[in-house]
């Protein structure tokens, strides 16, 4: 107790620092209420505490739909006009989700900007409440301090002491609430922390999911469109395949029937051309048949006029048996014999002169009727025993 | 003729064969068959032959001309109509001879050959080549210049027919006349011809078929002795006369037929009762008896290839020309034209067979082919006999009987038939060989 006595300027101090450190607190909470919630009633640190982190959680879960705004558009960019009604329909659908969460968070950021003024208001209304107390307690202090200062002697001992022990106790108490509020805070804060990844986490999932989802889709519609226009390259390259097959089909069919034509064109000029032949022969061959049959008449005649003229001058030899003989007389257009040549062996020597002489006992040959029938050669075969 | 080698004939092929080939496209040689000939005899002259003035004893020319002529063969020009008588070729002018339709010309001459003979040369003719196609020398004797005539015909006519001629063969035949005293038989040897005729055997009694032997040497035939009632078959030689008695029995001794090869006579003998015909073995004296048939057989003839003996027989109720072979094996009929055959002839080269045929207009001499069984008939009748081939085949020679009988010689083919005028009854020709 003589300590605090002779130490009430350590009371005095310490009573000026709590001053202070509560100062410090107001305008500490003052600072942090441009974002600070309205539930700081209970305590000016917890509020203080509390309306910072939450405005920190808020901006981040603003971010994410922002994020999460900006890759649908990037992906909406990317389908071309063309895109068929079921792209366009999900682009819809993924605007109107995204309009739905802009305007969620607009709202969000009005109530916010709300609570802000109005936590704003209550502030200054307890700045100035807080202005009056303090400058009663002033007042008050001072004449305190008069009358204490009178007391001083007798209380300052006890006060001293009784300070002291509150002090104390108080020090321990307020260690004790500020290690409980630290644990508090801190385990808030583990929570809010914890809240928070667990926010950031199912965001993270939530994008991952729908970035997963977007991806699918786009690998999807990728695919789809790949396989669109893989079907549709397939049909063009079928299509063009196919026209290019029922080109050449109908150009080779042209070329057939073509060829066709050409060959029944030739085949009937062909044909033509044959029968006129074929007429041409017959016709030929009916004169030459006329020709030939005039002709073998006249060399009929003719040559039995040979014949006869030989025969009448052959004396075939009586003793001569089995004769045959070939003999080759050559003549001259007026019948007159130039050659006589005896091919082989007659059967005997009279038989070879009879033959002979019966040749040039018919010289001249009877003349050809025509030229047509006249041959310089003559073949005579004696076959009198055949 | 050229000869032709295996050589030429190779060349001459090809030549043949590279020839037709050349001329097929082109026209072909008229071809013209011959296969009839003339009916006509040969045209030929035979001009007189020269003899430098002097006088041959023979008209060689006349004999030849006569012998072709004979033949029927031959249409020789009568010398009265021969418009030149050239001896030499150079002297020829054929186409005179070709007006005259005279085909063929022989011309030649004949000298003394200083040693009493004479040198004959000729030629042969060919008037429408107008050159010589044979030409001839040959010397005869001076009193050979008939035969030299007919060696001449024989030359000619070989070149024409084609077979030897038959001028220098010489006939027998029988004659029959009446003389003081009463009838003589002769047996007549003479030229073909029925010149130089030499009686070879003369009798009162009947002589009858002579034959001759293949060589000509020796005839065969049959001589009666009325007397004694019996006949004798023998054989004589004509140079010696000598006669061999071959068979006397009783009975008919008779028609006998020399084999070929001379070595074996066939004859018709009845000493048993029927004529049967048996060969009698010439060089064993062996008679062996070939038919046995209780018809007649006789007038037996020899195939030229000594396997066949031909012969008459009335086994099928008339006279009939039956074949068996030379052991009296395998009979068989050969004639089955006209009422009756008999008195066959074998030709020279074995093909026909010569017949007398008796039909409606009486016995005509006929020509069977024996590859065909055609019967040609070449004489007019009505009583002709004997007929015998000339040695060639060219003819036959046969007797005439009736008012006049006489000998003829035919054709084979029937075309030409002569008379060998002779005086008296003649019998029995026989041909016999060709002489050279």
């Amino acid at each position: 107790m003589t300590t605090l006595r002779d130490n009430w300027r350590a009371v005095i101090l310490a009573v000026g620092v709590h001053a202070v450190v509560a100062a410090l607190l107001f305008v500490g909470v003052n600072f942090a209420t441009d974002s600070a919630s309205s539930r700081g009633n209970r305590g000016q640190e917890i509020v203080q505490a509390r309306v910072i982190e939450p405005a920190g959680a808020d901006k981040d879960e603003a971010s994410d739909p922002s994020a999460s705004d900006t890759e649908p558009t990037e992906t909406e960019s990317e389908p071309e006009p063309e895109t068929p009604s079921p792209a366009e329909s999900e682009q819809a659908e993924a605007s109107a989700e995204a309009e739905a969460e802009e305007k969620k968070a607009e709202a969000e950021r009005r109530a916010e900007e709300q609570r802000r003024e109005a936590e704003a208001k209550r502030q200054a209304e307890a700045k100035a409440e807080a202005e009056r107390k303090r400058e009663a307690a002033e007042r008050e202090a001072e004449a305190e301090a008069e009358r204490k200062a009178k007391e001083e002697a007798e209380a300052e001992r006890r006060a001293e002491a009784e300070a002291k022990r509150k002090a104390e106790a108080e020090a321990e108490r307020k260690a004790e609430a500020e290690a409980e509020r630290k644990a508090e805070a801190e385990a808030e804060r583990e929570a809010e922390e914890e809240a928070r990844k667990q926010a950031e986490r199912e965001a993270r999932e939530k994008a991952e999911r729908e970035a997963r989802a977007e991806a699918e889709r786009k690998a999807r519609e990728e695919a789809e469109r790949q396989a669109r226009e893989e079907a549709e390259r397939k049909a063009r390259e079928e299509a063009q395949r196919k026209a290019e097959a029922e080109a050449e089909r109908k150009a080779k069919a042209e070329a057939e029937r073509r060829a066709r034509e050409k060959a029944a064109q030739e085949a009937a000029a062909a044909e033509q051309r044959a029968r006129e032949r074929a007429l041409r022969e017959a016709m030929a061959r009916e004169a030459a048949g006329r020709r030939d049959a005039a002709t073998s008449r006249e060399r009929g005649a003719y040559i039995q006029a040979i014949k006869d003229r030989v025969e009448s001058n052959w004396i075939r030899p009586p003793g001569a048996n089995d004769i045959s003989c070939k003999v080759r007389v050559e003549q001259l257009p007026g019948g007159q014999i130039s050659g006589f040549e005896l091919l082989g062996s007659c059967g005997g020597a009279a038989a070879e002169r009879s033959v002979e002489q019966a040749i040039r006992k018919s010289d001249p040959l009877p003349r050809a009727p025509s030229d047509a029938v006249f041959e310089s050669e003559i073949e005579f075969n004696f076959e009198p025993d055949k | 003729m050229k000869a032709t080698t295996p050589r030429s004939i190779l060349l001459g092929t090809a030549a043949l064969a590279l020839s037709l080939l050349a001329i097929m496209p082109a026209r072909a040689a008229l071809q013209v068959d011959i296969t009839e000939s003339a009916d006509g005899a040969v045209p030929i002259a035979i001009a007189p032959f020269d003899s430098s003035g002097q006088t041959l004893p023979l008209d060689i020319a006349q004999v030849a001309s006569d012998d072709l002529e004979s033949t029927g063969l031959f249409d020789v020009l009568d010398r009265d109509s021969m418009v030149a008588t050239p001896s030499d070729p150079d002297e020829v002018n054929y186409q005179n001879w070709r007006s005259a339709s005279v085909d063929n010309l022989v011309v030649g001459s004949a000298e003394a050959n200083g040693s009493g003979g004479y040198r004959i040369r000729f030629d042969l003719l060919d008037v429408y080549q107008e050159r010589s196609i044979s030409s001839f020398q040959l010397n005869a004797g001076g009193n050979e210049l008939r035969d030299a005539a007919h060696t001449i015909a024989n030359l000619v006519y070989e070149k024409f027919i084609g077979e030897k001629g038959y001028f220098l063969s010489r006939i027998a035949y029988i004659t029959m006349a009446q003389e003081s005293g009463g009838l003589r038989y002769r047996l007549i040897v003479s030229d073909y011809d029925g010149y130089n005729p030499a009686t070879v055997y003369s009798s009162r009694d009947p002589i009858m078929s002579p034959a001759w032997s293949p060589d000509g040497s020796k005839l065969a035939y049959v001589a009666f002795d009325v007397d004694r009632g019996r006949s004798s078959l023998r054989v004589q030689d004509l140079a010696s006369g000598n006669i061999r008695e071959i068979s006397a029995r009783e009975g008919i001794n008779g028609a006998p037929a020399w084999s070929p090869d001379g070595d074996a006579l066939a004859l018709t003998l009845s000493y048993r009762g029927n004529p049967e015909i048996y060969r009698y073995d010439l060089n064993t004296n062996q008679l062996t008896q070939l038919t046995n048939n209780g018809a007649i057989d006789t007038e037996a003839t020899w195939s030229p290839d000594g396997q066949h003996i031909a012969f008459t027989s009335d086994r099928g109720g008339k006279p009939q020309i039956y074949r068996m072979r030379r052991d009296g094996s395998q009979v068989e009929r050969m004639t089955y034209d006209g009422e009756s055959n008999q008195g066959a002839d074998f030709s020279p080269d074995g093909d026909k067979l010569a017949l007398v045929q008796k039909s409606g207009s009486g016995f005509r001499i006929a020509v069977q082919d024996l590859e065909t069984n055609n019967i040609r008939i070449v004489s007019e009748g009505p009583l002709d006999d004997s007929p015998n081939f000339a040695p060639n085949g060219q003819a036959i020679i046969y007797a005439k009987q009736g008012r006049n009988n006489e000998l003829a010689t035919v054709t084979i083919d029937g075309e030409t038939k002569t008379r060998l005028s002779q005086s008296g009854e003649v019998r029995e020709p026989a041909w016999g060989p060709l002489g050279y």
